[in-house]
């Protein structure tokens, strides 16, 4: 009995680490053939694809994949649908340990440097041509290539902008802010008992850290020189940094959220009057809202300076040990990278509303972009600046220090500082 | 002189407690141990979970020691544990010991009622609870305020997140906890505590003298295994606040995971596991070890 008891407690606390270290060795959940399969040409091909997608975005990659697979014989894309916040945390980089990730991967800002500094994506530069290149917005394609190589295929761009209950501000007599000062001041004024003023991200996260850029952009502040050094301990940054945490500080922003920071059903269910949201937000808008009287508007900007909004968006990538890059490559470009740009048009325009990453399909769509609320966005499109991707100690550090200004009660100068600190000490 | 039948069926007996026992067994050593010893393994090299493993020996485990996050990390799994596990013990005895002194169906149906929240899973009884934190809407503050007293910020508040995310895992787990002590409670002999009374001793002395001795064993369960819950929480602290405002319900779990999967660090983010997997098992020991002689004293 005495070893039993102490063989059960033992096994007991053990149990606290093999949940973390079984995401080290736990299979991910894959039904994958293709990564084991022969590369030997006569034998058909599979591909493994997961994506993450619900409703109209969900049917549509459906579709993309059944009319690939009824195109050719050649190659079969196998696709399955995971859970977004499994894909973005845990599931990709497990499964790249173990050898069963998919074919295709989807990464975006916050992953994209990761996994190329890890060497988990193949080379796509063979795949672009030149006229494609031309296509693609230049800031675009810089931000998919890594040491000069072409890491990734961009597909879609979305934007940040200020939501607003354009009903409220009427009924109050408020001008939508175009100026931080008259932000700070229509968010006080419009904060009562049941209402906030603002809503901004909370939480940290690289959302959190998303919504800020645009305004560390617009206080004249920047993190890299792009020479590898990163620089936050600036007057610049502080200035931003005590910006976005005054809100917090001063009650007109939550601190912390019943829904997501992205969903405008804040301002629709009345907890809020102004919202920082993106273009995905759009479509929500104009259904599940449509009975709220929800507008957007470019970001405010300092006094005497321009608006600027970030754009970030997933692109397509291939898994560098997939044994069938070629087949990999031809599936994605032939949505993303094609001169047929019919896929590509229904993505951004029908499965969702984004902005696309190449001129051609914004050209072929301009009517789209200028319908209701989308030429809100439209009207500041031309401000956006690609999300950076900086290594995870950077982007630790930055969100640390949101943090710190909006609920540590520390100064801009001071948490700027600390995250210098963090960056420098690796 | 044995008897060759009986050890016959002794050996069918062993035979088929082993049959019984192999399945959970080898789930145990595949699902539990394997992993264990891997992450021990991992923990001795750098290692991003995609380029190649490469051996840097006790590096991880000397980074540990000056990693300031980390250790702050753990004060605050300290401090949850410091707050949940007496919480819990205390309020859940409290709670079997009212129910024992209930009587028929109104006892029957309160028990089912305080277990109801046990059948909650945690995510939807994290998103039940920021209803009622919410700032501005939230039930608690209007009845705050109906008290005069304004509102909170309840998980917003760096100061208030910590002991909100507690009393979430306490009412999820009060139910089940409280039905361990009920049933060991209902164990005792109706005779001791009559005995008792006929000696004089009032409810208090008998709760302290007959009932909290007797009910010693189900105690180091509830005291083990909620410490034990207390170190791994994190399920509730992601839904509810994400390790925020500010860190202030970043624990170590949580650290963990963030150093594994965010910065994937996982070769450090074992060794971290590693360290965490020793703690508990000397909390365990010791815990075993002064109830052992608690009871040998007794």
């Amino acid at each position: 009995m005495k070893m039993t008891l102490r063989t059960a407690v033992a096994l007991l606390a053990a149990t606290t680490v093999a949940g973390l270290a079984g995401c080290s060795a736990a299979p991910a959940p894959s039904t994958s053939t293709a990564t084991g399969a022969s590369s030997a040409p006569a034998e058909p091909v599979t591909l493994e694809f997961w994506s993450f997608y619900t409703g109209a975005e969900a049917d549509f990659v459906t579709d993309w994949v059944e009319q690939y697979n009824e195109s050719q014989d050649a190659v079969t894309v196998n696709h399955t649908a995971v859970s977004q916040t499994e894909y973005t945390t845990t599931l990709i980089p497990t499964a790249l340990a173990n050898g069963s990730a998919p074919d295709i991967l989807y990464v975006e800002p916050a992953t994209f440097t990761k996994y190329a500094e890890s060497g988990a994506l193949a080379d796509l530069t063979p795949y672009y041509t030149d006229a494609l290149k031309a296509d693609i917005l230049p800031a675009v394609l810089d931000s998919a290539t890594y040491d000069g190589t072409l890491l990734a295929l961009p597909m879609e761009l979305e934007t940040l902008g200020l939501f607003y209950d354009e009903k409220l501000f009427a009924t109050e007599g408020i001008a939508v802010p175009k100026t931080w000062d008259e932000l700070k001041s229509a968010a006080a004024k419009l904060t009562t008992d049941d209402r906030y003023g603002l809503v901004l991200p909370v939480e940290d996260s690289g959302y959190t850290l998303f919504n800020f850029y645009p305004f560390m952009w617009m206080a004249g502040a920047d993190v890299t020189d792009g020479n590898g050094t990163y620089t936050v301990d600036t007057p610049e940054m502080a200035e931003a940094l005590d910006f976005w945490g005054s809100f917090t500080q001063a009650g007109s922003s939550p601190s912390s959220l019943q829904i997501g920071p992205w969903d405008v059903g804040n301002i629709a269910n009345g907890s809020a009057a102004m919202q920082e949201s993106g273009s995905y937000a759009i479509k929500a808008t104009e259904t599940d809202y449509a009975d709220a009287s929800i507008s957007a508007a470019a970001l405010p900007a300092p006094t005497g300076a321009a608006s600027i909004t970030v754009a970030g968006g997933q692109k397509l990538a291939v898994n560098a040990a997939s044994k069938h890059v070629a087949e990999a490559a031809d599936f994605i470009f032939s949505a993303f990278g094609s001169d047929d740009i019919t896929l590509a048009s229904k993505w951004v325009t029908e499965a969702k509303f984004a902005y696309p990453a190449r001129q051609s399909v914004i050209d072929a769509n301009k009517g789209v972009f200028d319908e209701g609320l989308r030429a809100n966005f439209t009207a500041f499109y031309g401000t956006a600046r690609p999300e950076p991707s900086y290594p995870a100690v950077v982007t630790d550090a930055l969100r640390t220090a949101l943090q710190d200004v909006m609920f540590g009660g520390m100064s801009g100068a001071d948490a700027a500082k600390k995250a210098q600190a963090a960056i420098l000490a690796g | 002189m044995q008897n060759p039948r009986v050890l016959t069926r002794r050996r069918r007996e062993s035979l088929a407690a082993a049959a019984f026992l192999a399945p959970d067994l080898i789930g145990l050593l595949i699902f539990v141990l394997l992993p264990i010893a891997y992450a021990v393994y991992v923990s001795f090299f750098d290692w991003n979970l995609i380029a190649d493993m490469e051996f840097v020996g006790l590096a991880n485990y000397e980074r540990m020691l000056t990693d300031a996050d980390w250790w702050a990390s753990m004060a605050r799994t300290l401090q949850f544990a410091a707050m949940y596990v007496p919480l819990l013990f205390v309020l859940s005895l409290g709670l079997a010991v009212a129910l024992t002194a209930l009587a028929g169906g109104t006892a029957a149906n309160l028990r089912s009622a305080y277990l109801l929240p046990f059948a909650v899973t945690s995510v939807i009884a994290s998103t039940l609870w920021m209803f009622l934190y919410n700032e501005k809407q939230g039930y608690l503050n209007a009845v705050l305020n109906f008290f005069g007293i304004p509102d909170q910020k309840f998980i917003g508040s760096p100061s208030q997140a910590m002991i909100s995310i507690v009393v979430v895992v306490i009412w999820t787990n009060l139910g089940y906890t409280s039905m361990l002590f009920f049933a060991a409670i209902k164990e005792i002999p109706a005779s001791l505590t009559e005995a008792a009374r006929l000696d004089g001793a009032g409810a208090w002395q008998n709760f302290l003298r007959i009932t909290l001795p007797l009910i010693r064993p189900t105690t180091i369960f509830v005291v083990v295994t909620s410490t034990i819950a207390a170190f791994q929480i994190l399920d509730i602290i992601l839904v509810m606040t994400g390790g925020g405002p500010a860190d202030a319900t970043n624990v170590g779990v949580l650290y963990i995971y963030q150093r594994s999967f965010e910065r994937l660090e996982m070769g450090y983010g074992s060794a971290l596991s590693v360290v965490m997997f020793a703690i508990l098992l000397v909390i365990s020991l010791v815990q075993l070890r002064l109830s052992r002689s608690s009871n040998l004293d007794g």
